[in-house]
């Protein structure tokens, strides 16, 4: 079965961009643009209804909430507390940095830095790691 | 006959007080209408007591015809400025009082002139078993009117202050209770009037300005009544000299007058000094509390300030953060799809659209990083560089930062060398993060202005400090540059644009912000255009 890559962004041609650098590394993808849809689907993940991803990059800013929040919910609950999440953001304010390492987010990385194949790489990378 | 009697030391008493209180309130503030309208009160209070100690004490109905109508001249004032006085008092003058008052100091006056030139005010006197005694003429009753409107609006004014000063003001408010005791005590000294028609009782009024005289002293010392304490030390000096004087004068011999005039002037300068040091203190008081309302003020005043200021503070922090993620939002975006288009993700690129394809790149990360420059002054200036402090051992900072920017020298052809002392040298104190990006910039501003050659790194210990020297063989500046090189953002001349148009200075701007919060500094030497640079930063071994 394909790995599962859960992308929470809500700025459309970064999503299209990530959705199809993840698809071309054979990786499967779903987005969630809003917190709200977030919270929806976390519900979801750990009600059983879906299959649990295998890796979440998590956007800082959303239209609604904050990824910390998000993040936070995550790490909450039993079924989902220990997915592998990366924040993938442009925001870099220190202190969600610091809440981020606070929450195990793995990896804080500024989408300016990486592009698309840069970024599958870590992910493949960490997704091999957790195969061992 | 006895001067002083049952029947005649009440009105001299209350005279001589009356005398005491009012000079010692006029002179206490000479400016001041509350105190000059109390004061006018007082005096003609006294002229008013001390006539009928005179007339209490004459035999002579002449004299008494006389005696009555001069005790009245002052009477007739006593409401008119027991009025002006309370007007005074309330500050806040509704044009209606004021025309009374007008009113009522003409109607003094006319008053004043029936009484001295006519029997209408005031016709002739009774025999009463204590003396003479006013009678009452035919236009009294008017007087009485006027005397009744005065102090029924006394009243009025008074009740509705103490509602108005409550909550407001709690001095305000005592003062106003006080006046209004006082002023009830006054106001039943008008039953004298009684005996101006005839009913033979001894004028008590004299019992009850008494009492108005009391509450006004305690209303003086207690609630800084007329804004003075003082008052009541006076008064008590007063008191005791003139009973020094009184005993002094009335000895029964020749040694027993010196000695009492001598316990007299020695007690006079005694009570000086006592007044004196009084009023010293007062004034000390004074001064204490509006310094310490003063600083109250202040600190209300910065505190205020300082919280607008941190308020402004956050909402600049958070301007910048969002700014610095809408910024880089899209050229994130630009960023990825252009590699993904160069790495053939949408189709094999076409030899002739990959040169501009691989432009476009440059350009965008040269965007992405001026973005992030711009980022760190402003997150730098906002005092988002918060320094953590650690100890750092100084030649491993370095070598990892030769390390990393070796691929960079690499890339140039430029050799980067390293030279340190061969001891291991001490530990300092700094922020890991930020000196490394300080002593980075620097270094990586020498491979950024020489083409040829390349950049040695020299650290040594001088005294207490670290230097360390930044010595390239690149293009040089000329004083005019390294003037100007940390001020602010400079293109260092036409040949450094020529050579790197990348460069805009910004790094050392951000080394220099960084070394200066560590107490140490940065600078650089050049002997010229084409003579290579040496840039020197200095760090204290315990900072």
């Amino acid at each position: 079965m394909k790995k599962k890559i859960w992308l929470i962004e809500d700025d459309r041609p970064l999503i299209e961009m990530y959705e199809e650098a993840l698809k071309l590394a054979n990786l499967e993808v779903e987005t969630t643009t809003t917190g709200y849809e977030s919270m929806e689907k976390l519900e979801k993940i750990k009600e059983g209804k879906e299959r649990k991803p295998d890796l979440v990059l998590l956007d800082l800013l959303l239209p609604d909430i904050n990824g910390i929040e998000i993040l936070q919910e995550i790490r909450k609950h039993k079924e989902t507390k220990d997915l592998p999440v990366f924040i993938l953001s442009n925001y870099t304010a220190p202190e969600m940095k610091e809440m981020g390492v606070e929450l195990e987010a793995e990896k804080f990385l500024l989408k300016t830095d990486y592009t698309p194949s840069q970024l599958v790489e870590l992910i493949k990378e960490r997704l091999e790691k957790g195969k061992k | 006959m006895d001067v002083f009697t049952l029947y005649t030391i009440p009105p001299f008493l209350s005279s001589i007080l009356f005398l005491i209180l009012g000079g010692f309130i006029y002179l206490n503030n000479r400016k001041s209408n509350v105190n000059i309208t109390f004061a006018l009160i007082c005096f003609v209070t006294f002229w008013w007591q001390f006539s009928w100690f005179i007339l209490f004490n004459i035999q002579n109905e002449v004299l008494a015809n006389y005696l009555v109508k001069i005790g009245h001249i002052g009477i007739i004032f006593i409401p008119i400025f027991c009025f002006h006085f309370i007007l005074s008092f309330l500050r806040e003058i509704s044009k209606l009082d004021r025309y009374l008052l007008y009113f009522s100091y003409l109607m003094g006056l006319i008053f004043e002139v029936v009484l001295l030139t006519t029997n209408y005010l005031i016709d002739g006197f009774y025999k009463y078993f204590w003396g003479f005694y006013p009678k009452a003429g035919i236009v009294h009753p008017l007087y009485l009117l006027l005397l009744t409107i005065l102090v029924s609006r006394i009243f009025y004014l008074l009740f509705s202050n103490l509602g108005k000063t409550k909550k407001v003001s709690p001095v305000e408010y005592f003062q106003t209770k006080y006046i209004l005791f006082a002023s009830i005590f006054y106001g039943f000294a008008s039953t004298d009037f009684i005996v101006n028609y005839g009913v033979e009782f001894y004028p008590l009024g004299f019992l009850f300005i008494l009492l108005f005289l009391g509450i006004t002293a305690y209303a003086i010392v207690k609630h800084y009544l007329f804004g003075i304490k003082v008052i009541l030390t006076e008064l008590l000096v007063g008191l005791v000299a003139l009973i020094l004087l009184v005993q002094a004068l009335t000895a029964q011999t020749f040694w027993l007058k010196i000695f009492g005039s001598f316990l007299f002037l020695l007690f006079l300068a005694i009570g000086y000094f006592l007044i004196k040091s009084v009023l010293k203190e007062i004034e000390y008081r004074e001064e204490l509390r509006v310094a310490k309302e003063n600083i109250e003020k202040a600190y209300e005043v910065e505190k205020k300030a300082h919280e607008e200021l941190k308020k402004l503070d956050k909402v600049k922090d958070q301007f910048t953060l969002i700014t610095q993620h809408h910024l880089r939002t899209p050229l994130s975006a630009m960023k990825g799809y252009l590699s993904m288009m160069l790495e053939g993700t949408y189709g094999k690129i076409s030899e002739k659209l990959e040169k501009p394809l691989l432009n476009f790149k440059v350009s965008t990360e040269r965007l992405i990083k001026l973005v992030n420059e711009f980022l760190d002054i402003s997150q730098f200036q906002m005092g988002k560089g918060v320094f953590h402090l650690q100890d750092i051992q100084i030649e491993d900072l370095l070598s990892e930062i030769i390390q990393e920017l070796n691929p960079e020298a690499d890339k140039k052809g430029l050799y980067l060398k390293l030279e340190e002392p061969k001891e291991p040298l001490p530990k300092i104190k700094a922020d890991l993060g930020k000196l490394k990006a300080a002593i980075f910039n620097v270094i990586d501003n020498g491979i950024k202005y020489t083409p040829k050659g390349g950049v040695t790194i020299k650290l040594q210990i001088l005294d207490s400090r670290f230097q360390i020297q930044v010595k390239d063989t690149g293009i040089g500046m000329e004083k005019e540059e390294i003037e100007t090189l940390f001020v602010k953002f400079f293109e260092r001349g036409e040949e450094a644009e020529r050579i790197h148009t990348t460069g805009r200075g910004i790094g050392l701007f951000i080394a220099d912000q960084i070394i200066k919060a560590h107490q140490g500094r940065v600078w650089a030497e050049s002997k010229g255009k084409g003579k290579g640079s040496t840039f020197y930063i200095e760090l204290p071994i315990n900072s």
